[in-house]
Formats: structure tokens, C-alpha cells, sequence
């Protein structure tokens, strides 16, 4: 019994890891300003180039191209949506096409297949993978950079009320890019964790969804990164609730468990939305 | 010494020249007022001296040097700051952090709080603005938020402080206060520039006045050289045509009545108070009273936009109290609204589109608009109203605004109402359209009755057969036309009657 | 409409093909070989039926979109609402088989527009009544959809013998006539351009229109003006619901005359139906010109795939830096108009 229950616990901490990754992305990006719904696409290229380059360069190497290919990707999010003031929710559509059709299309056209197995393995402590401390480790971080440091002042001014900050001398083009860039790193490397140490391999399609979830869970969590931290883990819970219940042997069937955390996000969606409040900027393109 | 010097500062815009060889001279540590009716040109100049804008000719001299002034940061170097009018504050950061930003002080990487509230307290006991560095900015009233404002200028050592018609958003305790804080800016050294277009203002704070009136300067004066009938006719420049107000009818029954109104405004506090109203048949009744009182929130309750908590909206016998605006719209009461732009029409909809607005279902059969019915009333309409260019097909957002207005208005009429409510009918329109407005108001009169609400107590006491003042959430005084003088307005609308201590808004 | 509605979105597409043949290079392959083998697989032979058929798809989710578009609400629910649509269709032609077609086609395709038109109206009734951000709910509601509908291909309405998870055979009686081949030109096209005329009478032509129109420009304006806010919204976001639950009818009940799980729940044109609207300016003829453009890369990039291996999914790639040309060169081009 205590060992379903650890395997419970550990099983959801590590599928909350990749939410807790691109939730956090997003907290950066929507306080600077900008809604990223494009980080399923990220996340998919981290994955991906996180599993290549690691065949090629080795685990530690590989990660960090995999959240650079996120940064590349929101990079341009950035531009579209900062500079030339596109809509940012059509930015991230795309960036969503992009991350799809790049991560099917170069394996298939190169290797022959679409998944890939990630050579490298990652030491465990615990039965968990360094990611999921770095995971921990950057929630606590970013709430001391968001909200303790100038930086993080500046940057959620940049979200609330650009104008002011304009006049201020902050430059708030400057600002939402470094939001962004850090949403896509960020999402990457949750990617990365997906395909390296916790599958071990890369398929198509891996994310499955999860940077949408990610984008709930930021709402739900108020968007702040304990909020969001609680909000994945809560989804993430959930999520392995599947193995327990298989184990139980209760007559669930696997898809109605599968759109769980989804009826979940949107019933939590529907009742929060008196309490929490985006940051006042948000999604709206700043022009002078 | 001369703190500032703009000389023959020359703006100009596509439509218009904003500022024409406008000279101004500012002394050290005085206090000068910038006066003029609205478009004189004043806060452009103002911009300019901020580097808002970059003026087209002219030099700026600042402590004597002259100076090129391309951005607000270039102000702040020099020591020149500004209060806008609507304020840049960060609605859910607190006070401290809406003053330091941009100029913190650090601990490393870290945003050092303590040391940077320390240093706002300071200087808010320095210049006597008090304030609760840890308030959030959305809580706080608007006199406070311009407090934290003028920190904000002061925390970059600002030595010249430009304000911009500061008292138009204050309640008349908050003006008070305000002046007491200027005396204390003026002890301090400090040299104020006050944008405003009221009089009383003018002769209450400032040591010198600079006329401007349509982008030129008219005069600079010491104060003790004028008075406010001299300063008025400066600005105004001409006689204004006196309206011709004919009454075709009598006076009937009562068709409206407001009673005992409550409603909270929209931050949450209670705008207004018991509020009571009657309105009869062929009467306009004029609502005067500071912006800020309520009016603006009576309105939006008897036209639909915002419930009332208790009390009674009644009209021709039957009840309408927190009905929507389609029912009250169809139950004959037409509302021009005070912002047209913003509410009154759809700028990407062509001119007919928006005479129909409100109105679709009289133009709809069967759910299928008719065209042919709703171009001819357009172009009926649009001839009628004069409104330039006469394509009934263009989009609204191609007009000028006075043209705008006119759809608006037209709009509005075209149902024949039974009462009309014109909220600021005339703000932003020059003579010749205002005069038109106070023609079709008069038609309307005929037609009903008339709830004019206006800020512009001229046109009240020239167009009502009764006039009520609007003070903190009900009417305080009603006259009838005739039988009451503009101070006597002025003093019901700050909520005096006599000795009586103003209540706090 | 001006030239410019035009040139804008062939540009992008030129652009796409500039950056897309870097890409090409870099697998090893030819870019002209790569684009020449597209243009050939859209038209060339039995091409043809498939880019009419890709076509359907893509004008009935643009359309949906675009209507989403004019009232301000972003539907990005399309996948889940054509999918319901589909598969509540596919229920109904399978529960009254024994009706005649003359009566029951019709039933069978307002089955797919009412449980569109609910998939849409849930996201829609949200946002009317309570706020809620109406781009995580669509998205949240393609996901509730697969799961869904994953099931009931999984249990109940599993075809008996056999482990696919596909639904019965659908009475022949309702089977659409094809042209073309395999995949090829049906009558749904017509439904589709029928389709884009009552959306272009509806949007323009009709109080509910300019009611939606209306409120999509000014919301506050509306209110003012009388017009029920909310009401509106939750009407918009139903009927565009209601018009992609069509846009799979011709996969159901013309190419494979059952409902397949992988095929209906792998369904991407949601998306597409983005793009289109984007690149048609949410006009209803754009959309139509959109389609087609969109079709032909679709279907062009499965025939390359046969003849010269380049992934089907390189048309997803294009399509998202399409996205990006077109939305970067009309920002570029809007600046410079004045």
C-alpha cells in the first residue's frame, strides 16, 4: 500500500515536471506582457533537438540545445508579436504549426521514422531525474527574480501598464523580448525533459498537449510561479491517477481518463476567474 | 533668473497649427498659469517642453542655456517634470514602487524596498504630500494617486514642475488640498507651471498668467494686473453669439421622475445618494455640477448601463428602473452620450451602419436588413444634419469629429424621443456646430423634454427652463430659468450653502 | 477588395517556399524538384479530386473561424467541434439506417451542425457569462473531444468484429458519389461554397450580423447601442461551432463511409482554418481563394510524398511561416499606407 502511494506521488511529481517547466515560461512571457500559447511548439522542438543533440554532443549538451531551439522558436514570437505588433495569439498558432511540422518533418526526411531514441540516460536520485530539482530549483528562482529583484519589477511594469514604464526609461520592446525568449527556453527545456529523461526517446507529437495545460495551470496558479507550481502538480496528480486506477482495477476506460485534467482545467477556469486577474497589459501590443 | 524660456515655438499638425510663434517666459520660483480655452494650444506646448514632441521651430532655454529637449528623459535631465492629466500609474504596484521605478534603489540584484520607502517618505514629509507608501495605487482616490504623481517628479528632482489641468479630475476638497500642496512646492523652491482653462484657478494660485488662444500667445500678465472678466475676454477673444431660446409650447405634466437613487460607481463606492429628479413635458432641465459628483453615473442608470441598488426610475407612469438599453431606448428615450467616440458609434461601420445603430430592428424584416429603406433614411438625415461628405457609404472612422458628433446627434433625434438625455452635447464642436446641437435640443423640447447634462455652465443657464445641481450623489438646488446667477451655480456645485462644511466626496 | 488582398497572401506563400527550400536543401533533396513535384500532385491526374476534396475541409473551418473572427472571439476549437460534429452525424445516419436517404441525409447533416453548434456554444456561454478566456476553452475542448470520442470508438460504438477503432459502416444509402479517384471531388464542396454565401448574407445582410459585427468592433459601443452582449457572443461562438461540425462530413460520409479514430481525431484542419481565415481576411471570398491556395500545398505535399519523399508534414511548416510572412508583410505594408 505505501509503496502504491510513493509510486503515486513520484509518478505525479514527475509528470507534473514538464507542466512545471512550460507553466513557468508562460508566468515570464504573460508578465511581460505577452500571451505565448505557442509553447506546445516549443516544448515539441525541445524535445526533439534535446534528444538529437544529445545523441550527437551528450545529455548535459543536449539539454541545453534543446531549451536554446525553444529560444530560437519564441525569439521569433517575439519579433512578430513585440516588433511588428502581430496578434499574438495567431503568432502562437503558428509557432505551434511550425514546432509540428519541424519536429515530423526533419526526422522523417532524415532518419526515415518519426521517433528517435535518446542514447544518453540521465542519473536518478530518488527515482528522479536532475530536471525535476532544476524544475523545483527555478520555481523558487523565478519568484525571487519576479518579485524581489529590479529586474523583475521592471519587467511585470512592462505587463501591468506599458505606457508608464515608457516614461520612465524602461524599454518596454527590451523587456518583452527577454519575457518571451525566457517562456521559450523554459518551454524547451520541459521538452527536453520529456524526451530525455523521461521517455527516454522522441515521438511525434509527444507533448501531447501538455503547453496548453501548462497555459491552464499559469491562469489557475494566478500567474505567479507557486501558483502555477501548485496548478501542475495538481494536473500532474491527476494524471497518474490512470496507474492507480488501472492497478486498482477499476473499469475506467483509458480516453475518459485521458480528458480528465482537461474538464478539470475548464471547470476550474470557469469558477476562478472572479479571483485571479492577468496582468493588466496583457496580449495587448504596445505602440507608442 | 528666467527658469524657462520657449521662444516663437512653432507646432504643427496636419490639420491645424497647434502652436504659431508661441513665446513663454517662466521665472524661478514662481507660480505660472498657462490659460486657454480647450485646442488653444496648451498642452501641446507643454508636450513640447517635455520632449513629447519635437517642435517644428523655436528654442527652448532652460536656466538660460538653450537645450534640445528629444525625449521626457532629456526633461528629467534638466529638471523639468510633469503631472499628466490622466495619470501613468501602475494600477496594482504600490506607491513606493510607482515613484522609484526605473531609478530603484539596489541591493545587488535586488530591489531594496526598505531603503527606497524610506527615501519616499522623506521626501513626501519634505514637500508635505502625505501619502501610505504601501497603499496600492487602485485603492487609493484620485487626489491621492496625484500625490504620488507629483513624487514621481520630485523623486527626479524635478526643479520645474509642469501641471497639466491637475484640478479636472479633483472633488473640490481635493482642489483645496492641492493648492496648499503648490504653496508648499513654492517654499520649496520649486517652479510650477499650471495648465488650466478655469478662471477661478488662475486668480486663487498663480503669481504670473500667459494668455494663448488658437496657438498664439495673447498675453503675459502679473496677477496683479487682472481680473476675471479682462482674463475671460482674452481668452475668449469674440463675443459669443447669445442663443435663441423661443419656447414654442408650455409646460406640461410630469413624464419622468428619479427617486431616491442609490448606485455604486465603478470603484465601488457609492456615487449616488438618494438622488431625486422630476423632468415634465416640454421642459429642458439643465443638470449642473462638477465632473465627478455623479452625473455621469445618473445617466448611464437611467439609460440602462449601470444598476441601481434602491430607488426608482420612472417614465410616462411605468417603471424602467435597471431595464436594459434596448428596452429603455424603445420606450423613447434617446441618449447622446458624452463620450461619442468611444460609445456613441462603430468606426469601422460606414455612415449608415451607425444611423442605424439602435435602431437595427426598425430596419429589419424578417431578420434581413432592408437596404433601400436604410439608405434612403440616411441620405435623408445626412442632408438634413449637413454632414460632410455626404456618402452615406463611408466608413465613420473617415469623418471629422464634429461630423461624428453630428451622426450621433442625428441618430439619436431621428426617433423623435420622447425625452432626450445629451450628455456634453457640445464638447469638441466649434461655434457654428454647437449652435446647430442648441437648435435640434430645442426641437427636441418641442417633441418632449430635455435632460441636458453639461460641465460648461453657459450653456446650462442659456438653454434650461430649469436648472439642478449635482453635488456628491444628489441634486442640491433647482432653479428656475432666470432666478439664479453663475456664483450662486458655482456655489451649490461645491456643495455650499453658506457656512455648511463641504462634505468629503 | 483592393490588390493588396491579394498580393499578400501570395507573397507569403513565396516567402514560405524561400525558407521551405532551405530546409529541403538541408534533407538532401531538391528545392525545385520538391515544388515542381507539388504543383504536379495537387492537379496533375487524380491531384485534382484531392485538392477539392482538402478544399471542403478548409473553406468550412474558415468559415467558422472567420465568423469567431468578426464577433473578437478566437475559435481554436475547431478540431474538437468538427469532430463531434462527425462522429454525432455518423451516430445518426447509423441509429435511423432504415429511413430513406431523401430524409435522412438531411437530418444527418443538422446532426453535425447541432452538435458543432453545442461544442461551440460551451466555450461561447462561458466567455458570455463568466469571462472565461475563450481560446484555453476551445483548446480545452478539442482535447475533452478526442477523449470522448476515443471512447466511444473504443466501446460502445465499435464496429463488431475487428480491433480498429472505427465505427459500423454507414448505410450505403447515404454514401456520397465521388469523382476523381480515391479521395476525390464529392458534393460537399457545394455544400461548403453554399456555405460561404449565407455566411456572407448572414455577416452582412442580416441583423444578426451586424449585431455581431457590431459587437466584435466595440462591445461597449454595443451595449450602449441596445445590443444584447452576451447573448451575442455565446450566438457567435455556437454558430461557429455549428459550421465546423461540418467540415469532416466529407471524410465520413463520402471517402470512408464510417467513422475512423485515427483519421477523425487526427484531424489538424482546425488550425488550417486559422490560417485560412488570416490569409481571407475573414471575408467569405478570401476564405474561398485562401482554401483553394492552402489545398493545393496540402494535397501537393502528399503526392511529393510518394514521388520524391518529402514528409506530408512539411506542409505544416509552410503553413506556419505563411502565418508569419503574411502577418510580418501586412504590418510592413499597413505602415507604409499614409
Amino acid at each position: 500500500m505505501i509503496g502504491v502511494i510513493i509510486a503515486f506521488v513520484g509518478s505525479g511529481i514527475r509528470r507534473s515536471t514538464p507542466l512545471i517547466f512550460a507553466s513557468l515560461g508562460g508566468v515570464y512571457s504573460e508578465r511581460s506582457g505577452v500571451v505565448n500559447i505557442g509553447l506546445e511548439g516549443m516544448m515539441l522542438v525541445g524535445a526533439f533537438v534535446s534528444v538529437v543533440a544529445g545523441n550527437v554532443f551528450g545529455l548535459v549538451p543536449g539539454i541545453l540545445l534543446g531549451a536554446l531551439s525553444g529560444t530560437l522558436l519564441a525569439l521569433l514570437h517575439a519579433v512578430a508579436t513585440v516588433t511588428f505588433k502581430a496578434n499574438q495569439i495567431v503568432s502562437g498558432v503558428a509557432i505551434n504549426l511550425l514546432g509540428m511540422g519541424l519536429t515530423e518533418f526533419i526526422p522523417e526526411a532524415m532518419f526515415g521514422k518519426t521517433n528517435i531514441e535518446s542514447l544518453c540516460s540521465a542519473p536518478t536520485i530518488s527515482g528522479f531525474t536532475p530536471l525535476v530539482f532544476v524544475a523545483m530549483a527555478l520555481v523558487v528562482l523565478s519568484h525571487l527574480i519576479l518579485f524581489k529583484t529590479v529586474f523583475g519589477l521592471r519587467l511585470r511594469s512592462v505587463g501591468e501598464n506599458p505606457k508608464s514604464a515608457d516614461t520612465l526609461g524602461i524599454s518596454v520592446e527590451r523587456m518583452r523580448y527577454i519575457g518571451v525568449m525566457i517562456s521559450g527556453a523554459l518551454a524547451g527545456l520541459g521538452g527536453a525533459y520529456m524526451s530525455i529523461e523521461q521517455s527516454a526517446c522522441f515521438t511525434k507529437n509527444m507533448v501531447a498537449g501538455r503547453g496548453f495545460i501548462a497555459l491552464a495551470a499559469m491562469i489557475f496558479g494566478g500567474w505567479t510561479p507557486f501558483g502555477a507550481l501548485g496548478a501542475c502538480l495538481l494536473f500532474g496528480f491527476a494524471d497518474s491517477l490512470q496507474t492507480i486506477i488501472q492497478t486498482f482495477g477499476v473499469a475506467i476506460p483509458p480516453p475518459i481518463i485521458q480528458l480528465l485534467p482537461y474538464l478539470l482545467t475548464i471547470v476550474i477556469l470557469a469558477s476562478a476567474v472572479k479571483r485571479v486577474r492577468p496582468p493588466e497589459a496583457d496580449g495587448k501590443p504596445y505602440e507608442r | 533668473m528666467r527658469a524657462i524660456e520657449l521662444r516663437d515655438i512653432t507646432k504643427r499638425f496636419p490639420n491645424v497649427i497647434a502652436n504659431d510663434r508661441v513665446s513663454l517666459e517662466v521665472e524661478e520660483n514662481e507660480v505660472h498659469a498657462l490659460v486657454g480655452e480647450n485646442g488653444a494650444g496648451k498642452t501641446t506646448l507643454m508636450n513640447i517642453l517635455y520632449g513629447l514632441y519635437q517642435p517644428d521651430e523655436g528654442n527652448i532655454f532652460v536656466n538660460g542655456k538653450e537645450v534640445k529637449i528629444r525625449s521626457p528623459y532629456d526633461a528629467i535631465d534638466h529638471g523639468i517634470g510633469m503631472v499628466h492629466q490622466h495619470f501613468t500609474l501602475i494600477s496594482r504596484f504600490n506607491v513606493v514602487e510607482n515613484i522609484v521605478l526605473g531609478r530603484e534603489s539596489k541591493r545587488g540584484f535586488l530591489f531594496d524596498h526598505k531603503e527606497s520607502k524610506r527615501r519616499v517618505l522623506e521626501l513626501s514629509k519634505r514637500f508635505g504630500l502625505k501619502t501610505d507608501p504601501d497603499a496600492i495605487i487602485e485603492e487609493l482616490s484620485v487626489g491621492e494617486q496625484q500625490r504620488v504623481e507629483i513624487l514621481k517628479v520630485l523623486y527626479r528632482d524635478a526643479k520645474i514642475i509642469i501641471m497639466d489641468e491637475p484640478t479636472a479630475v479633483l472633488t473640490p476638497q481635493e482642489i483645496e488640498e492641492l493648492y496648499g500642496i503648490i504653496d508648499f512646492l513654492k517654499r520649496g523652491g520649486k517652479t510650477i507651471i499650471f495648465i488650466t482653462h478655469k478662471l477661478k484657478e488662475v486668480m486663487r494660485v498663480a503669481d504670473r498668467v500667459t494668455v494663448l488662444r488658437n496657438g498664439k500667445t495673447i498675453a503675459t500678465m502679473e496677477k496683479s494686473e487682472i481680473d476675471t472678466d479682462s482674463l475671460a475676454r482674452m481668452i475668449v477673444g469674440k463675443e459669443i453669439k447669445k442663443v435663441e431660446n423661443i419656447r414654442k409650447g408650455g409646460v406640461g405634466e410630469k413624464i419622468f421622475e428619479v427617486k431616491n437613487l442609490h448606485a455604486l460607481g465603478p470603484r465601488g463606492n457609492e456615487v449616488l445618494k438618494g438622488l431625486n429628479l422630476e423632468i415634465k413635458k416640454g421642459e429642458i432641465v439643465g443638470l449642473a455640477g462638477v465632473e465627478g459628483n455623479g452625473q455621469k453615473e445618473l445617466v448611464e442608470v437611467i439609460t440602462g448601463l449601470r444598476k441601481c441598488f434602491e430607488g426608482s426610475v420612472s417614465f410616462n407612469e411605468t417603471e424602467i428602473t435597471n431595464r436594459t438599453p434596448r428596452e429603455i431606448k424603445e420606450r423613447g428615450i434617446a441618449h447622446i452620450p458624452a463620450d461619442r467616440i468611444g460609445m456613441g458609434m462603430i468606426m469601422e461601420f460606414s455612415l449608415y451602419e451607425n444611423l442605424i445603430f439602435g435602431l437595427q430592428k426598425d430596419f429589419t424584416s424578417h431578420g434581413v436588413i432592408k437596404y433601400d429603406k436604410t439608405k434612403e433614411y440616411a441620405k435623408r438625415v445626412v442632408e438634413e444634419f449637413d454632414v460632410r461628405p455626404r456618402n452615406v457609404e463611408a466608413k465613420i472612422k473617415k469623418l471629422s469629429g464634429g461630423n461624428q458628433q453630428k451622426i450621433v446627434l442625428a441618430r439619436e433625434m431621428s426617433t423623435h424621443p420622447e425625452l432626450l438625455i445629451a450628455n456634453q452635447p457640445t464638447r469638441g464642436l466649434d461655434v457654428g456646430a454647437s449652435e446647430f446641437v442648441y437648435e435640434k435640443i430645442f426641437e427636441a423640447r418641442d417633441n418632449g423634454a430635455v435632460l441636458l447634462v453639461s460641465s460648461d455652465l453657459d450653456e446650462i443657464i442659456d438653454l434650461s427652463d430649469r436648472i439642478a445641481v449635482i453635488f456628491d450623489g444628489g441634486i442640491v438646488a433647482g432653479y428656475e430659468r432666470g432666478k439664479v446667477t453663475q456664483e450662486q451655480l458655482g456655489y451649490n456645485m461645491m456643495g455650499g450653502i453658506k457656512e455648511k462644511e463641504v462634505k468629503n466626496g | 477588395m483592393d490588390k493588396r488582398a491579394i498580393i499578400s497572401p501570395l507573397i507569403s506563400i513565396a516567402i514560405a517556399f524561400a525558407i521551405g527550400a532551405i530546409f529541403i536543401k538541408f534533407i538532401g533533396k531538391s528545392p525545385l524538384e520538391a515544388y515542381a513535384s507539388i504543383f504536379k500532385g495537387a492537379f496533375a491526374g487524380e491531384g485534382w479530386g484531392f485538392t477539392l476534396f482538402s478544399m471542403t475541409s478548409l473553406i468550412i473551418t474558415g468559415l467558422a473561424v472567420a465568423l469567431g473572427f468578426h464577433c473578437g472571439l478566437f475559435n481554436i476549437g475547431a478540431n474538437g467541434q468538427l469532430m463531434v460534429g462527425g462522429m454525432f452525424a455518423a451516430y445518426i445516419a447509423l441509429l435511423f439506417s432504415g429511413v430513406p436517404a431523401f430524409l435522412l441525409l438531411p437530418v444527418v447533416i443538422f446532426s453535425a451542425i447541432a452538435a458543432g453548434g453545442f461544442w461551440g456554444f460551451i466555450p461561447g456561454f462561458l466567455k458570455s457569462k463568466r469571462g472565461t478566456n475563450e481560446v484555453v476553452v476551445t483548446i480545452m475542448m478539442n482535447y475533452i473531444a478526442i477523449g470522448m470520442i476515443g471512447y466511444l470508438l473504443t466501446y460502445p460504438l465499435k464496429a463488431s468484429p475487428g480491433w480498429i477503432a472505427q465505427s459500423e459502416i454507414i448505410p450505403e444509402s447515404l454514401w456520397l458519389p465521388r469523382y476523381k479517384g480515391m479521395i476525390g471531388a464529392d458534393p460537399t464542396i457545394i455544400l461548403a461554397i453554399a456555405l460561404a454565401v449565407m455566411v456572407y448574407f448572414l455577416l452582412w445582410r442580416t441583423k444578426t450580423g451586424y449585431e455581431i459585427r457590431a459587437v466584435g468592433f466595440n462591445p461597449k459601443a454595443s451595449n450602449y447601442g441596445g445590443i444584447n452582449v452576451p447573448r451575442t457572443i455565446a450566438l457567435a461562438m455556437a454558430l461557429s461551432g455549428a459550421i465546423a461540425g461540418l467540415a469532416y462530413f466529407n471524410y465520413i460520409f463520402a471517402y470512408q463511409h464510417r467513422v475512423v479514430s485515427d483519421v477523425l481525431l487526427g484531424a489538424n484542419v482546425g488550425f488550417d482554418g486559422i490560417t485560412v481565415a488570416l490569409l481571407g481576411k475573414n471575408h467569405p471570398l478570401g476564405i474561398i481563394l485562401a482554401s483553394f491556395l492552402l489545398a493545393v500545398l496540402c494535397s501537393g505535399c502528399l503526392a511529393a510524398q510518394f514521388e520524391i519523399g518529402i514528409p506530408k508534414s512539411f506542409y505544416l511548416f509552410l503553413e506556419g511561416i505563411i502565418i508569419f510572412s503574411f502577418v510580418i508583410f501586412e504590418k510592413v505594408m499597413g505602415g507604409r499606407k499614409e
